[in-house]
C-alpha cells in the first residue's frame, strides 16, 4: 500500500444481523486532506467511521489505517487517531479544561507542562479559552460541540475521524470549524468528516458519496459532477443513486 | 379541565409501560418475590422448634428421682423444642456454632437443692451476639419451664412441699452469654450489618448510575476509541470510588462507635478492612449491572433484586444455621452475609482478622469475580 493513503479499504463489509450497513465499500483517503463522507442518514457513514476508529470489527474485507490493518493493528493505530463521536461524549460535571485534561491523560500525555500546553492550544483552536473553567453543563450546545472537537484533538492525532461534527452548529461556528480543519490539514493532519448536508461538500478536498452502505463515487466536487453529468452535487447524487445498478463508474 | 387530556396522559403512561417490558415485569413480579421471601423467612423461623442442648449433671443423693429429668421431659413433650443431650463443652460449642439456640445446664446438686433449699439454680447458655434471638429463646424456655413443670413436680414431692409450686417454680435462672453482655442491645447487633449494608447500597447505586452515564452520554464510546483497556477502566473506577467510599465508610464507622456508642470489642481497623472489601465488591457489581440498564430508572430497579434479598438473608433476621440447605447456599453467595458475619465476629465476638479470614476471603473473592464480570461487561467489539 502506498504510504500516501492514510485509510484504504478493499471490499469492506459490515452486517448487523440481516442488515448490511457497509457492502463492498472501497475508498482511499490521502494524507493531509479533508475527506468528506456524504450521504443520507443510515447510509453507513457512522459504521465506517467506527470501524476506522477501531470500535467495530469488519464482517469481511480489509481496512488499513495509518499503515496497519484493523482490528489486529488497533493498539498501534488508536493513539494516533482523534475520534469525535456523534454524541458529545463529554463529562457534564467537569470543566472544559478538566475534560480535555482527562482525555490528554488517557492518551498518555504524562508531563503536566506539555499537557497544559496541549490543552491551551486545543482550547484556543476552538475558541473556548475564556470558558476553560466553566462546567460543561453550563456551556451552550455549540460550545459543547467545539469542546468535543477539542477533546478529539488534544493528543495531537495524525488522523481525525469526525462523525457529523457540524450537526446543530450555526453557520458562523460551522465556518470556524472548517477553518480549523484547513489549519490542521496544513500541519499534515488528515481529516475524515461525515455529513448529510450537501452544501458542506464544497469544503472538502475530496469526498465520497455514500448510499446504502456503498460508495457511489469518489473525487473532488467538480469530478463527481462531471462524471454524473449533473450541475449540482445534489443532482449528481440522485443521478448516481438512480443509475448505480451495475453502471460503470 | 378536560377529561380527554387527562386520559391522553394516562394512556401514554400505560403505553410506555407496555413498551418497557422489564419495568412492567419488575413492577408485577418483584414485589411478589420480595414479599414471598419476607414471608418465608419469618414464617419458617416461627414454625421452627427451639433447639435446646441439655447438660444434665444432676446427681441427687439418697436415691431421689432426678427432678431435672422431669423438666426436660416436660420441655420435650411441649412439642416446641428439640432437645439434645450433650456434655458441657459440647453444649457450648453447639450454641456457639448456632446449632442450638440455648443450652440448659443442670448442676450436680440440682435436685438436692430443690429439696433442701426449695430453690435451685438453672444455668442457661445463650450465644448472646444477637440480643433479640437470645431474649426470644430465653423467654420461650422459661415460659415452658414455668408453665409445664410445677404440676408434674408437685405430684412427685411430699405434700408438705407442693405448696411451693403454687406460685411457680423456684428456679433461679443464671444466664451465661458466650458473647455480648446484659447491657448489649439490639443496636449492637444491628450496627455491623447496618454499616455493611449502607456502604454496599450507597456505593452500588452511585457506581451503577455514574457508569450508566458513561454509557449513555457517549463518553464510553470515546474511551473505547482510546488506548485505555477494560481492566484499566475497572481499576480506575475501583480506585476513584474506592477512595471516596472509604472516606464515607470511615466516617460511618467512627460515628457508629463513638457517637452511637455501639459496643465494639475487636479492632476498628479490622472493621474498616471488611467494609473496604464490601465497597470494592459493590463498585464492581455496580459497573457490571449498569450494562443491563438503559437508563437511571432501570438502574434503580436493581435495588429490590440486589439489595433486599441480601438484607433479609444476611443472617440478621434468620441465623444461617437455621436455614434449609438450599437457602443457606443462596445466602452464602451474597457478600452481605459474609460481611455481616465477619463484622459481628469482630465487633461483638472480639475475634481478630485471622479468625474472620473466611469472611475476608469470601468478600475479596466476590470483589474479584464482580470485577471480572465488570471488565467483561464493558463491551467493545474490538478488544
Amino acid at each position: 500500500m502506498p504510504a500516501m493513503f492514510v485509510i484504504e479499504t478493499a471490499a469492506l463489509a459490515r452486517r448487523f444481523g440481516r442488515i448490511a450497513a457497509l457492502d463492498r465499500f472501497d475508498l482511499a483517503v490521502r494524507k493531509g486532506e479533508t475527506f468528506g463522507l456524504l450521504g443520507p442518514n443510515g447510509s453507513g457513514k457512522t459504521t465506517f467511521i467506527r470501524i476506522a476508529a477501531g470500535l467495530l470489527r469488519p464482517t469481511s474485507g480489509r481496512i488499513e489505517v495509518l499503515g496497519h490493518g484493523l482490528p489486529e493493528g488497533r493498539a498501534a493505530v488508536i493513539p494516533r487517531i482523534g475520534y469525535m463521536p456523534q454524541a458529545h461524549g463529554l463529562y457534564e460535571d467537569l470543566t472544559a479544561r478538566e475534560n480535555l485534561g482527562f482525555f490528554a491523560r488517557i492518551f498518555g500525555e504524562r508531563s503536566g507542562a506539555r499537557r497544559k500546553a496541549r490543552i491551551d492550544e486545543a482550547l484556543a483552536l476552538v475558541g473556548l479559552a475564556d470558558r476553560a473553567g466553566s462546567l460543561t453543563r453550563t456551556l451552550s450546545g455549540g460550545m459543547r460541540q467545539r469542546l468535543s472537537l477539542a477533546c478529539a484533538l488534544v493528543h495531537d492525532p495524525e488522523l481525525l475521524l469526525l462523525d457529523e461534527p457540524t450537526v446543530g452548529v450555526d453557520p458562523e461556528l460551522r465556518r470556524s470549524f472548517w477553518e480549523h480543519f484547513r489549519a490542521l490539514n496544513r500541519k499534515g493532519v488528515t481529516i475524515v468528516v461525515s455529513s448529510h448536508v450537501m452544501d458542506e461538500a464544497d469544503r472538502c478536498d475530496r469526498l465520497a458519496l455514500i448510499r446504502q452502505g456503498r460508495v457511489l463515487a469518489v473525487g473532488t466536487v467538480p469530478q463527481i459532477m462531471e462524471r454524473a453529468g449533473a450541475g449540482s452535487l445534489e443532482s449528481a447524487f440522485l443521478a448516481l443513486a438512480g443509475s448505480r445498478a451495475g453502471a460503470p463508474a | 379541565m378536560r377529561l380527554h387530556r387527562i386520559l391522553a396522559l394516562t394512556l401514554r403512561i400505560l403505553a410506555q409501560f407496555i413498551h418497557d417490558k422489564r419495568t412492567l415485569g419488575l413492577m408485577l413480579v418483584v414485589p411478589l418475590l420480595v414479599m414471598g421471601l419476607i414471608g418465608y423467612v419469618f414464617r419458617a423461623q416461627e414454625n421452627g422448634k427451639i433447639a435446646i442442648a441439655v447438660v444434665n449433671e444432676d446427681a441427687p443423693s439418697g436415691g431421689k428421682a432426678r427432678l431435672s429429668e422431669v423438666i426436660v421431659g416436660a420441655l420435650s413433650e411441649s412439642g416446641k423444642v428439640a432437645v439434645t443431650s450433650l456434655s458441657r463443652a459440647e453444649a457450648r460449642a453447639s450454641v456457639r456454632s448456632g446449632e442450638s439456640d440455648v443450652a440448659l445446664v443442670f448442676g450436680s446438686s440440682f435436685t438436692d437443692e430443690l429439696w433442701k433449699n426449695r430453690r435451685a439454680a438453672l444455668r442457661i447458655i445463650v450465644e448472646g451476639s444477637n440480643p433479640a434471638l437470645a431474649a426470644a429463646a430465653l423467654g420461650e424456655v422459661s415460659a415452658l419451664v414455668m408453665r409445664n413443670v410445677p404440676a408434674l413436680l408437685g405430684g412427685m414431692m411430699p405434700k408438705a412441699l407442693s405448696f411451693l409450686f403454687a406460685k411457680g417454680l423456684p428456679l433461679e435462672l443464671d444466664i451465661e452469654r458466650l458473647y455480648g453482655s446484659a447491657s448489649f442491645t439490639a443496636l449492637d447487633f444491628f450496627a455491623p450489618l447496618s454499616i455493611a449494608f449502607l456502604s454496599f447500597f450507597l456505593v452500588f447505586l452511585l457506581t451503577s448510575v455514574s457508569f450508566l452515564r458513561e454509557r449513555t452520554h457517549g463518553t464510553m464510546e470515546r474511551l473505547a476509541a482510546s488506548p485505555v483497556s477494560r481492566l484499566e477502566i475497572v481499576l480506575g473506577y475501583l480506585l476513584g470510588f474506592g477512595v471516596f467510599s472509604l472516606m464515607q465508610v470511615t466516617i460511618l464507622v467512627l460515628f457508629t462507635i463513638y457517637v452511637l456508642k455501639v459496643q465494639i470489642i475487636g479492632s476498628v481497623f479490622a472493621v474498616l478492612l471488611v467494609t473496604g472489601l464490601v465497597v470494592l465488591g459493590a463498585v464492581n457489581l455496580g459497573i457490571f449491572l449498569s450494562a443491563f440498564a438503559r437508563n437511571e430508572l432501570q438502574a434503580i430497579q436493581f435495588i429490590p433484586i440486589v439489595i433486599i434479598p441480601q438484607f433479609l438473608l444476611s443472617g440478621l433476621f434468620w441465623p444461617l444455621a437455621g436455614m434449609p440447605g438450599w437457602l443457606r447456599v443462596v445466602a452464602r453467595a451474597m457478600p452481605l452475609t459474609w460481611a455481616n458475619e465477619a463484622l459481628v465476629d469482630i465487633m461483638v465476638r472480639g475475634r481478630g482478622l485471622l479468625q474472620a479470614g473466611a469472611g475476608l476471603a469470601a468478600l475479596a473473592g466476590f470483589a474479584v469475580i464482580a470485577g471480572a464480570l465488570a471488565a467483561w461487561s464493558i463491551r467493545r467489539e474490538v478488544a
